[in-house]
């Protein structure tokens, strides 16, 4: 949604035909305090999209918003082997995981007036240095970056909505910032996460009801569902117009390619099976004394339940190389996750290694049952015999689901979609989503409604503060205008607004 | 204040004003310029930064040194113009030179060229 | 792998939330789904015959295993006494997790027979656990040896109460709510998790020969129905050398009315085992004429006998009786003032009372005191320690928790006629077995024979 304009007089002056920028950029150094580093700033360039392929969201990853930004490096304070820097204890090691902050805006009279642009990391820094120009730049990935570096593994979680099942994983993670989660508009019967990173599997949850997960310029972490441009106020209404004054490129490009006669989802219903050995060691596992050993134990199947291996239930025995019974040395522990437990297996003994023999974990599987499809056809007949397959989702286990994005995706994937890109000076308070309005006489646009799912925005000495912008019309999406919404709409037998798909 | 150069806090007071013939000062317009599609111009300002030029006359070859040694140094330099010698600027030299005075044998003039930063 | 029926999925919504036909069909679809389980075939638990004790101190009468899935228990018995004004006395045990038997009922009085029924609770019972099997037994005694206490149990029962119900509201034209949608999905789901864990194979009385005097009506093995309309489909199991035989079906209420509901035309003797069963409605011809005649009434949740009787009609040939198959039936049609729910489609522009408040008005006939009234009654499985005997049902769920009598392999019998055959393993205590593995078609009728105790459950439980 748009960042708020309250108090500030961007909505102006971004537009005026003579205005002066303004920037902040600010650099966390010891991870705990915000160090201006604005005077060295030469030039940025910050990008964030909604899609990957088809130009369309709720199909594609989001890769995490980045930005590139180029200081001036002549004293070598960023680099980290200077060891005249005053930054010098910070880097030392590296300049990466640093928290960046850029604002930019214009100034209003002498008063700058400035919006969050990217909040993020240093993902990684590169150095240059030719006659009379040191440099470096900063590549930096948004509030994703923690995310897309920690491994998850969580516990089963049962019937959650997409929602709470992000924000389940979120915690998993240690994430400690801000998330503003759209309400999900299914239930998810099985949900777990099994070693790929924590921004990946918020991703797919995020697809299995066709919704978008991805990080704000302030840095908070947005799900957004279907239906939330039909219900966000800054997607139903335009945040400001484009001229053709102000633009300096424009083009259009219609895909047909991408446009098809209907649509297949899966969906891979899961049900509980009999208990069953989950996991079974192929190994003797040695814990010599005094030792503990972590055990990785991967289930054969995601698991609704699994047990801690105890001697007594023939889950392991534990016995000298003379095969005499150290059970009592051994102390077993274990984490259990929704598709593997790290059991640690610790040796009491002072003088015996103990092997841990036919160690095996028990549990009760989720077994997958065959892969059910449901497909929705077009009556258009624009394309023939050109069927999408929407890719599989481990989160889609419901026909609720599958139905859910069979039909939306049928009407938005039934006609070829027209991307804009327009490129003009920079409205600052623009963000993904928000709906603006086209006018170019010679195109005949003529406010053309629109969503902003990629953004661009550049700056650097000579040029224009610019922003670039990847614009859906907002006919191409959604069928109908006017969808039944809870507490705006009214209960009707007849006449009603719209009940969506 | 009086009209000095040099590096901030041991600047060289310059012992007489630029020639009034040559001396100028104006602004250095920073901008980003584009046009829009149907030829508007937009223009997006960063700064106006100050330029003086000139040259100082009837300096010593003593004067003419002081004042070389700091505009030959690689720094940002203090600067208190002659029109306003109560405000400092910070500078750096694009151009500085020394030059004998023809009419005047044993004498000196410094050419200088000053952008604030 | 076989599917099987699943409550639909609804998610909550909120404020300012684009409400699809997804989602409003999800809730129909819930009232649907339980409206199904409410016409559901399912087998009926066994009743006793009337036992006798005569014994002045506690001993066992009849014994059962049940699953604890509530710290609510139901029963139902008829006691008595063979001598006017002597008292009778009864008490109702579990084993506990102490392994000491708990009285958690004790009754006694002189009437006779006195009808008991009710519902204990346990919750403060620190010996019984939620999601185990326990023994339970029926013990009876008598004030002195010249009398018989007698004893016919009917009903043993966990019976939970329905959790997270709240009445749900009218819609009315005008503003639209979320917590009203909300309401009715909590609503969907309590009733949902109403529904019990298992699935009764009733058992009967064990293989009979049959030798009684020709033409004697003799009663064999009995059901307990707690009614809910509208029939019943009843069969068993003879071998006869020659002449013929005839079975019929009694029924009778609480206040001691009895109808003969069904009579079976001169069934020939084949000289081998052979099937024969009746699909019966108490609502219409014979039955209700027979059941009306004889002053019954049928109500939902009332409970009635169920008696099934043979008679041979030659002296000179045993008539052998075994395996009853006892299931109530359904029309299918609802009862009270059921509403049929629309098939909501995108771009609809009927959202609005008429349509959503048949959520409401289907939920409270499935609601206490509806004509569509859910129960969660998980019956328990009655047995004689050791001694096999067959038990029967509708499969509908897809584990079976079963206990072998000694020395035999419990087998399944299914498929038309009954002709196919499974084995299924042996071994020590509550077993279980995934049905989707054997081709047991969903919703038909089987045995399990050579069992102690059997039912289905949607997961396999263990003893405590």
């Amino acid at each position: 949604m748009a960042q708020s304009l309250a108090g500030l007089h961007l909505a102006t002056t971004w537009n005026a035909a003579g205005a002066r920028p303004t920037a902040l950029l600010q650099v966390s150094w010891d991870g705990a305090t915000w160090t201006d580093e604005t005077s060295r700033l030469l030039a940025f360039e910050t990008g964030a999209t909604l899609h990957t392929g088809k130009g369309l969201p709720f199909l594609g990853e989001n890769r995490g918003g980045t930005a590139e930004i180029v200081l001036d490096n002549h004293d070598g304070r960023y680099s980290r082997r200077n060891a005249a820097s005053p930054l010098h204890a910070h880097i030392a090691d590296g300049l990466r995981g640093f928290g960046v902050r850029l604002s930019a805006g214009y100034y209003y009279g002498a008063t700058p007036e400035r919006l969050r642009q990217f909040t993020g990391y240093i993902e990684y820094p590169g150095e240059s240095e030719s006659l009379a120009q040191n440099r470096v730049s900063f590549n930096c990935l948004d509030a994703s970056f923690p995310l897309q570096e920690t491994p998850l593994k969580t516990q089963m979680y049962a019937d959650y909505r997409s929602d709470e099942v992000m924000a389940a994983f979120l915690t998993e993670a240690g994430y400690g910032g801000s998330t503003d989660l759209d309400h999900g508009m299914a239930t998810i019967p099985w949900a777990w996460a099994d070693a790929e990173n924590a921004w990946m599997q918020c991703q797919i949850v995020a697809r299995s009801e066709g919704g978008v997960f991805y990080a704000s310029k302030e840095g908070v972490l947005r799900f957004e569902r279907f239906t939330h441009w039909l219900e966000s106020a800054d997607s139903l209404s335009s945040q400001v117009s484009l001229e053709r004054n102000r633009v300096t490129f424009l083009a259009q490009q219609q895909s047909w390619r991408d446009c098809y006669s209907g649509v297949r989802a899966q969906w891979i219903p899961r049900s509980e099976g009999p208990e069953m050995a989950l996991y079974e060691a192929h190994e003797a596992i040695a814990v010599r004394p005094g030792q503990t050993v972590t055990h990785e134990a991967r289930f054969r199947y995601p698991a609704q339940a699994a047990y801690v291996p105890t001697a007594a239930d023939g889950d392991f025995q534990a016995v000298s190389a003379g095969m005499r019974d150290l059970s009592a040395n051994l102390v077993v522990g274990a984490t259990i996750y929704g598709s593997l437990a790290e059991i640690t297996l610790a040796n009491t003994s002072t003088s015996q290694t103990i092997y841990v023999l036919d160690l095996r974990v028990r549990g009760v599987p989720l077994l997958a049952e065959e892969a059910q499809t449901v497909e929705e056809d077009s009556a258009l007949g624009l394309v023939e015999d050109k069927v999408f397959d929407v890719p599989t989702n481990d989160y889609v286990q419901s026909e609720e689901q599958a139905r859910l994005q069979a039909a939306f995706l049928r009407d938005v994937l039934q006609r070829p979609r027209e991307i804009l890109t327009w490129s003009g000076p920079c409205a600052p308070w623009l963000e993904l989503g928000d709906r603006v309005d086209v006018t170019s006489a010679p195109q005949g646009l003529n406010a053309l409604e629109c969503y902003i799912i990629g953004m661009r925005q550049t700056w650097s000495a000579g040029a224009i503060y610019g922003m670039t912008l990847e614009l859906l019309p907002v006919t191409d999406l959604y069928a109908a205008t006017g969808y039944f919404t809870l507490g705006t709409s009214e209960w009707a037998d007849a006449g009603s607004d719209y009940l969506f798909y | 204040m009086a009209h000095k150069i040099g590096l901030s806090g041991t600047e060289y007071t310059l012992p007489v004003t630029p020639e009034a013939e040559t001396y100028e000062y104006g602004p250095v317009v920073l901008a980003g310029m584009g046009r829009a599609l149907d030829g508007s111009g937009i223009t997006h300002y960063v700064a106006a930064k100050k330029r003086w030029a000139g040259h100082w006359p009837g300096l010593t070859a003593a004067q003419r040194n002081s004042i070389m040694t700091e505009l030959e140094r690689q720094a940002h330099l203090s600067w208190y113009p002659a029109e306003a010698p109560a405000t400092q600027y910070t500078v750096r030299v694009l151009s500085g030179f020394a030059r004998p005075m023809a009419e005047a044998p044993d004498w000196w003039e410094v050419h200088f060229e000053l952008e604030e930063v | 792998m076989t599917t099987l029926p699943r409550f639909p999925t609804i998610p909550e919504v909120e404020s300012g939330q684009i409400i699809g036909a997804t989602y409003l069909n999800a809730l129909a679809r819930g009232a649907e789904h339980l409206l199904g389980v409410s016409h559901a075939s399912y087998a009926l638990p066994y009743a006793t015959a009337v036992l006798q004790r005569l014994e002045d101190s506690y001993g066992d009468m009849a014994t059962y295993w049940m699953l604890h899935t509530s710290d609510i228990v139901a029963y139902g018995f008829f006691a008595g006494n063979t001598s006017a004004g002597k008292t009778w006395y009864v008490h109702l045990d579990y084993y506990g997790d102490d392994d000491t038997w708990h009285t958690v009922g004790a009754w006694s009085g002189t009437a006779s027979p006195s009808a008991q029924s009710g519902t204990l609770d346990l919750s403060a019972e620190t010996q019984i656990t939620v999601g185990k099997i326990y023994q339970w037994r029926w013990q009876g005694k008598t004030s002195d040896a010249s009398y018989y206490t007698t004893l016919q149990v009917t009903m043993l029962a966990t019976r939970p109460a329905i959790s997270g119900w709240a009445a749900p509201p009218t819609l009315s034209a005008g503003a639209s709510s979320h917590a009203s949608l909300n309401t009715y999905r909590a609503d969907l789901m309590a009733l949902n998790t109403l529904l019990p864990p298992t699935n009764p194979l009733s058992y009967c009385e064990d293989g009979k020969e049959h030798l009684h005097t020709q033409g004697d009506w003799v009663a064999w093995t009995r059901f307990a129905y707690r009614y809910r309309p509208n029939g019943l489909s009843v069969g068993l199991w003879a071998n006869m050398l020659s002449s013929t035989w005839n079975w019929r079906v009694r029924f009778a209420d609480a206040a001691g009315n009895g109808a003969t509901v069904y009579t079976s035309p001169d069934v020939a003797a084949v000289g081998a085992w052979k099937y024969e069963s009746a699909d019966i409605d108490l609502t219409a011809g014979a039955a209700a004429t027979a059941l009306a005649t004889a002053g019954i009434t049928l109500t939902l949740g009332t409970g009635y006998l169920v008696t099934i009787e043979a008679k041979r009609n030659s002296d000179d040939h045993a008539l052998n009786i075994r395996r009853a198959l006892c299931v109530r039936t359904s029309n299918g049609t609802p009862g009270g003032a059921w509403a049929d729910n629309k098939l909501w489609a995108h771009k609809n522009t009927d959202v609005g009372p008429t349509q959503l408040n048949k959520v409401r008005t289907d939920m409270l006939e499935l609601y206490t005191g509806g004509a569509e009234e859910l129960w969660g009654d998980s019956h328990a499985a009655a047995y004689v320690a050791d001694e096999d005997r067959p038990c029967s049902g509708v499969h509908r769920m897809r584990y079976l928790n079963y206990r072998c009598a000694a020395g035999e392999t419990p087998t399944l019998l299914y498929g038309a006629g009954f002709a196919e055959e499974y084995g299924l393993p042996t071994g020590a205590g509550w077993l279980g077995f995934d049905l989707s593995s054997v081709g047991l078609p969903a919703g038909a009728a089987y045995y399990v024979v050579n069992v102690e105790a059997a039912f289905e459950g949607d997961a396999i439980y263990g003893e405590a």
